[in-house]
Formats: C-alpha cells, structure tokens, sequence
C-alpha cells in the first residue's frame, strides 16, 4: 500500500466515498426492510416502501458498477430482478423472501467489510442466495387471473398505464377498492407545489396509480391532469375532501353486465379510440367525460417534462445530507485547538506584561479585549468539532432490530421490539463500542428471558413477548435501558451457582442484598453459556459486557423480578473521554477514581478497624470489609500519626474493598489520558488526568486493585490456614 | 565543565523534525554550499544537541529533539520502571518522564534551575528525558565521529552511539532507541 502517493491516494480516497456511500445506502435499505417486515406482519402492503427498496439496489448497482465491484454488481443486479417482481406482484412478499432480502444485507455488509481489509473473497454467497430467493419466488406463484372488467375502464387508459401501475391497479381493485378519476387543472408555474399538495391529500385515502395528462384543458401555462385513485372510502367522502375548483372528483362507474373481461393486450397505439378491445367499447371512455374543466387547447398534449419525476419510479434518490469523516482527523483538529489556546495563552502573557509595564496604554486593553474574543471563539470553535463527533444511537439500533428478527425466527419466539429514543446523539466512538455489548444483551433477553409463546400464555402473559430497548440522556449521561417481559433471573438460583463455584462463601453470600445478588451475574466465569441454561437466567459473557461497558466509563445495572422481566440499565459518559471522578489524596499524592465505581466514603473511625491474619478489616453494616492503603500497596512511605482518614469503599457485589485515603478532595468530571506505551500495563492504573494548577493526577483503575487486594487476602489466608 | 571553544558559535536555525527512526546514528546529512569558492569538497556536517550529565558532554542527533523544556510539576508512577521519574504534562499530552542520569548509570542529584526535559519523539509517543543542563547545537562532519571505545562502554555501551571530536571538546553521542530501549 503506498497511500503516501498521488495515485495511490486518490484511490484510496475515491474508495473511501465509495464505501460511505454505499454504507450509508446498505444502512437505508436496512432501515426499509425492516419496516416492511413490520407492515409484512400486519398483512398490510406498502408499495412506496417496496420501491425505496428497489431504489436502494438499483443505485448501489449504479455504484458499484462504478468502481468496479463486480460481486456487487452483481448481486444488485439480481435482486434488483426480485424486487421488481415484487414490485409488480409477480412474486408474493413472504417471511422467507424478506428473510432472504436481509440475508443481502449482511452480504453487501460483508462485501463492503472484505473490500475495506482489502480481502478478495470469491464466494459462491452472491449465487447461494439468489438461488434461495429463487426458490422462495418460486414456491409463491402469484394469481394473475385478477381481472378488471369489473370496471369501465377505457382501454386506451390501460394501454398506457406501465407494467407497476397496471400491477398496483389490479391489487387495489382486487382489494375491493374504489375508483376516483380526479380531473385538475395546474398552473405551470405552480404545478410543482400545487400536485404536490394533492398527492399528500389523497395520501390518506388510498393510492394513486397513474397521473396521465389530460387530452384537453392544456394551454401553455396550465394543464389538465387525470388522477387515478384507488380508494376504500366512499365517493362522498372523498368528493368531500379532494373536490376544489381545480379539483374534479368523479367516481368510475363499475359495470354490472356480467361479462368477465380479460384484460386485453395492450393496442399498439395508446389511447387510439378506434382499437378498443372487446369488453371497454360498452364502457364511456375513461378520457372523454366532458365536464372535465375545459380549456382551449393550443399546446399538444404531450406530458410535460415537469412530471416526469412523478411517473419515474428508478430515479436515483438523493442519499443524504450529510458527510462522513475520519474520526482521527476531528482528533486531529481538536489538537490544533489545543495548540491554538496555548498561542492564546501566550498573547494574554504578553498582554499581561505590557499592561504590567505600563506601556502602549490604549494598545494593552485591546489586545486584552482581541484575546478574550478569541478564547470564545475557540471554545466555541472546540464545542463545535465535540459536536460532530456526536451521532444519534439509531445507527446501532437498526443493527439489532435486524438481530432481533433474525434470533427469534431462529428460536421460533415471537418477539415485539419497541424502541424508543433512537435519536439520542452519543460520541461516535461510543456508539461503535456499544453494538456489541447491546447485542449480547439483547440475544441474552431472546435466548434466556423470552420464554415460548406456549409457556407464556400458560403463565397468563400475552403470547408475544416484548423487548424494549430505551435511550435518553440524563445531565451529561446517555441511559439505555434493554428491558424485557421474560421469566427473569432466580437469585437464589445465583446465589447457588456463584457458592458452587466458590465465588463467594456461604457466610457473605447472606450479607449479600438484592442488588448486589443480582450483580452476581456479572461475574466472570459464572455466567457462561451453559451456566446460563442451567440458571434460567442470561448467560453469554455478562462480565464481557460489563467490562466493554466500564472500559467506556459507564456502568451497567440490573433489576429482575421473577416471572415478571429483567430490565438491564447502562448509563455512559456522552463523551469518551470525560468521566465523573472522586478526587482524593493518599500520601500527600492526588489520586482520581472513577465515580461510578465508588459506593460511598465515610470517615474510618479506629473502634471499627480489626486486623486479622495481619490484615486490616472494618465491619460495615455487618459485613466484613478489606481495607487497602495504596502507600502500601505502592510501596510509598505514608506518614505517621494522628489524622484522620476515610474510607472509600469500591467494588461491586461480593467483591468490594475499603480503599483507606487522607483526604477526599471532591467530585468532578475529568478527562482521562493514556498512560505512554511503558507505564499503560501498570497493574491498578487507568491512567492519568490533568487537573490544571495542581499537575496531573493518575486515575485509578479501580475493579483491577479490588481484585488484586482481594486475591492478597486469599494468599494471606491461606498461608495462615497452614499448618 | 563547558564545551570547548573553537565549535561554530552560533546554532544553526533547527532542522525540521526527522520523521524516521529515532536514535538512529546519522539523521538526514545536511549539504552546506562549499565555503570557498575551489573548494570542491562537500562537507557533510550532521546536526547534534548537546547537554550535561555530571561532568560529562552528551549529544543527541537534533531532528530528534522535539522541544526543550524546563521541568514542570512530576507526578509519580507506581510500579514503572525503575529509570521512569513520572510523569508530566506537556500540552495536554502525558508524558512519560525517563531519567537520563540513572539510565546512564550516574548518582542522582536534585533538579536545579539549569535542569532541562529534552521531548523526544519514540513512534509517534512523547518521552521526556532529564538532562542537568543543555548546552548547544553541535555540527560534526563524519571524520569528527568515532565509534565509541571500548573503556567508555563497560555497563551501558549499548547505549553509545559513538563519539564525536572538535579540537578539544568531546561529546558521548547517544543512541536515542538504545536509550529508550525497555522503558
């Protein structure tokens, strides 16, 4: 790879856009398959969703064609064949054909993944599935004795109509829908906004099928339109709600001579009065009712071109508004933000000692005024770039609604997926650390909460079960919540399983609240997979997720009713990079731990402090607590004598420490700094934050020191155990 | 002890920072135009720091010199390695704090306002590295460079470069990887 030269880079970087495009259309084509799915489930049919689909293929096929990605190419072409039969009926939307159509999602994932790493995977995938989506289209053969000779419908009309129309035509009439003909008259220079006014009343009454320009009524700055109107509603109520005076709504009469028509072969000239086939020449022809508005009519009675957008269902939409970029080059810029207020730091010097000098009197106070100014707009300018690095949770969220779909149908449980609060904005480097923890949660919930439809109607819940997914913001936190309606998780069960393994001992297990019984299942190696199936709880690395969570400076929390549900609460920093932290000193050094792993702090009070086999303890609510001093721990010398002390008490569940500090300075949101490459595997260090004035301060990691005086303490015990 | 008397004075404006290798023997040879007219010859000089440690004259090669600085508030790091003194922030980026004395094998002694942090680049992180004072750019040609005698080298030859020679001066050039090498 030689990214450094022009060539090269310009590939590299047309390549680039390539991918961001097309992720962004893949994303799309996700999002819409996923509604339809859901209109697919309520038996219901959306053909603007079904073509926005279709939209999607085609441009990525325009795409890939375009930089020469041949499997792309290809697998867009052929489903673009699929859904074009779906589209015009020709093949029915079932279960299975959307499950394949998801299915090529993943692959064009997976493509886009492979041409990023820069693998050239030949697989048979691309073939694999359209034999699949063969097979599902074949085992659906749709009916096409639909007739609609039902309707007077002038031949001439359907001539014209395009294969789509003629499809959505015969669906809606075999609905039992009725047949509108709104007759309009547009201005020209407002057709654009006027139609479309039209279309968003009518929307809400049926389906448009065709807009075809009328024969009379054109001038050269009017035209006439017919609009077909397939509707449920009564001509009354329809009349009531389209009728203006541009407005004509007249009602296609049906015909009750029982003559089955089929529908006849397109005439080779449309709209040619003199072709009719058997079956319309009864009817009044669809185009010659004469109280349609009527205008003297100079301009031939070609379709303007300002409707060609209407009647062209393929036009490549216009994908987004927004631009992709390089996370590093917004770190980059925020650098350059960082050195900026360092040259402004400077200037204010120099103002300082001009202003102290008492020289240029009326220059220093405006370069004080110019440096103010600047620090705003830097400020500014840096809020700005922390800004665009924020992105709303629905990215992921459509990724697991795809998952959710996907596990229940693979365990055969109906599952209701409610989300909410997919617009919350979270720093992007969060949301891409979050997918993978929401989805173990999530197939946890499917697998372990979720029972079968049979059991639950047997425990009187409904059939369905539900999974709520939920996220808002709180202060400077993002919350999400994954809830679900399952069997929920049996602490006593826990509690078991955790002695069993000699997690915990008997004796501390009973100190243990409900709370922290719960957080048992967050420990590691007790919640594997077939731990799980044996705690009718979840299962798959909770500790996993729990780690992954508090490496991003969240926590993650658990509440659970038997029979009732589980709900699982991670509450995040907005930014990666800023945390809550208690601030305290230990040996005359300032030390930060992050706030969400502290319980409380209380002052030590010296009737509470045992020693037991050389090791200090204090009882805390009945609970016998470890205490560590950090001095010691470091091999720092602490000074002596009297003075009081505190104790920050750390940890979760079972596992907690006393961490013994001189002084609690406070609370506050710091930034965390990586420790350089020789000192980030130091044992007990998250690493550093910079707190102004009084220098940098290391911030600890605390689960690690719990674990590290925890596993001293055993070793301790052991050793006096011998004999 | 100060260097000797017969180097150009004046420092030459810095080089550009070297993007490659850090410590390695000779950063980018510099081509200056002949002096005389008739003097055919180029002269290759190549661009060093130089600095004090004890008595003794140090040098790095310039381009891998970031920045000098005075010594800002250290903060201790527990279980580092026993050369790291702590850490330091320079800009807002943590720096790991190396000291040059006990990396070199001399008794320590308390920082004085002389005491100087040269930042060094090591792949892309920041180091800094404690030196009692910095004395100034030095331009050897390649005659002037030695490779380090053997007497020099009993616990840290590794750590040599070579030496360089200017009428009466000598400077102990520093291999700058060598330096950082398992910190």
């Amino acid at each position: 790879m030689t990214g450094s030269e022009p060539p090269g880079a310009r590939t590299d970087r047309a390549l680039s856009e390539f991918f961001s495009e097309a992720q962004e259309i893949v994303e799309w084509l996700s999002r819409d398959l996923l509604l339809l799915d859901q209109c697919q489930k309520r038996g219901e049919q959306d053909p603007d969703l079904l073509n926005n689909v279709f939209r999607a293929v085609h441009t990525l096929k325009g795409l890939s064609g375009l930089f020469g990605v041949g499997r792309m190419t290809s697998l867009s072409h052929n489903l673009e064949n699929v859904l074009d039969d779906l589209r015009l009926g020709r093949m029915a939307l079932s279960a299975e054909v959307l499950d394949l159509l998801f299915d090529s999602v993943e692959l064009y994932n997976r493509m886009l993944g492979d041409l990023k790493a820069g693998v050239d995977a030949e697989g048979s995938e691309v073939e694999d599935l359209l034999v699949r989506l063969d097979r599902a289209a074949a085992k659906k053969p749709t009916g096409q004795n639909v007739t609609l000779g039902e309707y007077e419908l002038d031949a001439g009309l359907l001539a014209v109509l395009t294969e789509y129309e003629e499809h959505r035509l015969r669906t809606n009439v075999n609905g039992g829908c009725n047949l509108f003909r709104l007759c309009a008259h547009f201005e020209l220079s407002v057709i654009d906004t006027d139609l479309e006014a039209l279309k968003l009343a009518a929307k809400p009454f049926g389906e448009i099928i065709t807009f075809l320009p009328s024969s009379t009524g054109s001038t050269e700055d009017a035209i006439d339109l017919d609009i077909l109107l397939a509707s449920h509603r009564p001509f009354a109520e329809v009349a009531k709600a389209l009728s203006s005076d541009k407005v004509q709504v007249i009602e296609v009469p049906r015909k009750f001579v029982g003559r089955p028509t089929v529908l006849p072969a397109p005439p080779p000239a449309a709209g040619a009065p003199g072709t009719l086939p058997v079956g319309a020449e009864l009817s009044a022809p669809f185009g010659e009712i004469d109280s349609a508005p009527s205008f003297p009519s100079s301009a031939p009675p070609g379709p303007p071109t300002a409707l060609e957008h209407v009647s062209a269902p393929t036009t490549i939409r216009s994908v987004s508004q927004t631009v992709r970029v390089d996370i590093r080059k917004l770190d980059r810029l925020m650098n350059i933000v960082g050195e900026l207020s360092i040259f402004g730091n400077a200037f204010a010097r120099v103002g300082e000692r001009i202003r102290a000098a008492g020289l240029l009197k009326e220059l220093g106070p405006e370069l004080h005024r110019m440096n103010r100014g600047f620090d705003r707009q830097l400020s500014d300018l840096q809020e700005g770039i922390l800004e665009v690095r924020m992105v709303p949770l629905g990215q992921v969220f459509d990724k697991l609604a795809r998952i959710v779909r996907q596990i229940s149908r693979e365990e055969a449980k109906e599952i209701r997926f409610v989300v909410s609060g997919s617009d919350t904005e979270v720093d992007k480097l969060i949301v891409e650390e979050l997918s993978d923890p929401l989805m173990h949660l999530i197939r946890n919930a499917i697998d372990h909460g979720i029972e079968h439809s049979a059991e639950r109607q047997a425990a009187g819940k409904p059939a369905v079960g539900t999974i709520a997914l939920n996220a808002y913001q709180k202060g400077s936190h993002v919350v999400l919540e994954v809830e679900d309606d399952g069997r929920g998780i049996d602490e006593e069960e826990l509690l078991r399983t955790a002695i069993d393994r000699g997690f915990i001992t008997v004796e501390s297990g009973r100190e243990l609240s409900r709370r922290d019984l719960l957080g048992l299942v967050f420990l590691p190696g007790l919640s594997t997979k077939r731990t799980a199936d044996e705690l009718s709880g979840r299962g798959v690395g909770m500790d996993v997720v729990k780690t992954n969570i508090s490496r991003l400076g969240g926590v993650i929390d658990v509440q659970s009713e038997v029979g009732i549900g589980t709900k699982l609460t991670i509450t995040l920093p907005i930014t990666l990079a800023i945390i809550s932290a208690l601030v305290v000193e230990v040996a005359d050094r300032t030390f930060a731990l992050a706030l969400s792993t502290v319980q409380e702090a209380l002052p030590l009070r010296a009737d509470q402090l045992r020693t037991i086999e050389g090791r200090e303890v204090i009882s805390l609510r009945g609970a016998t607590l470890p205490l560590c001093r950090l001095g010691q721990l470091f091999g720092w010398e602490e000074q002596a004598g009297p003075r009081t002390e505190y104790i920050v008490v750390a940890g979760m569940a079972g596992r907690r420490v006393g961490f013994v500090v001189d002084r609690l300075i406070g609370q506050q949101d710091i930034v965390i700094k990586a420790l350089g490459r020789s000192l980030s595997a130091i044992r007990g260090l998250a690493g550093a934050t910079d707190l102004g004035a009084d220098g940098l301060a290391l911030v600890l990691d605390v689960p690690s020191l719990v674990e590290e005086v925890l596993a001293l303490e055993l070793r301790t015990s052991e050793i006096g155990a011998r004999p | 002890m100060s260097g000797g008397s017969s180097r150009p004075s004046r420092p030459p404006p810095r080089a550009p920072l070297a993007k490659g290798e850090p410590g390695a023997l000779a950063p980018a040879p510099r081509t200056p135009r002949p002096l005389f007219r008739g003097d055919a010859r180029p002269v290759v000089t190549i661009e060093y720091l130089g600095f004090h440690l004890d008595q003794e004259e140090y040098a790095l090669p310039l381009p891998t010199v970031r920045e000098i600085l005075k010594v800002p508030t250290i903060t201790e790091v527990p279980r580092a390695p026993v050369d790291v003194l702590g850490i330091i922030s320079v800009r807002g980026t943590v720096v790991t704090l190396v000291d040059l004395r006990r990396r070199v094998g001399l008794p320590e002694r308390p920082f004085d306002r002389r005491t100087r942090v040269l930042v060094v680049d090591r792949a892309g992180e920041q180091m800094g590295l404690v030196v009692d004072s910095v004395s100034e750019v030095v331009r050897l040609t390649r005659a002037q460079i030695e490779e380090a005698p053997a007497v020099v080298g009993a616990k840290h030859a590794e750590l040599l470069a070579g030496v360089g020679r200017h009428g009466e001066s000598m400077w102990v050039l520093l291999d700058l990887g060598a330096v950082l090498a398992g910190i």
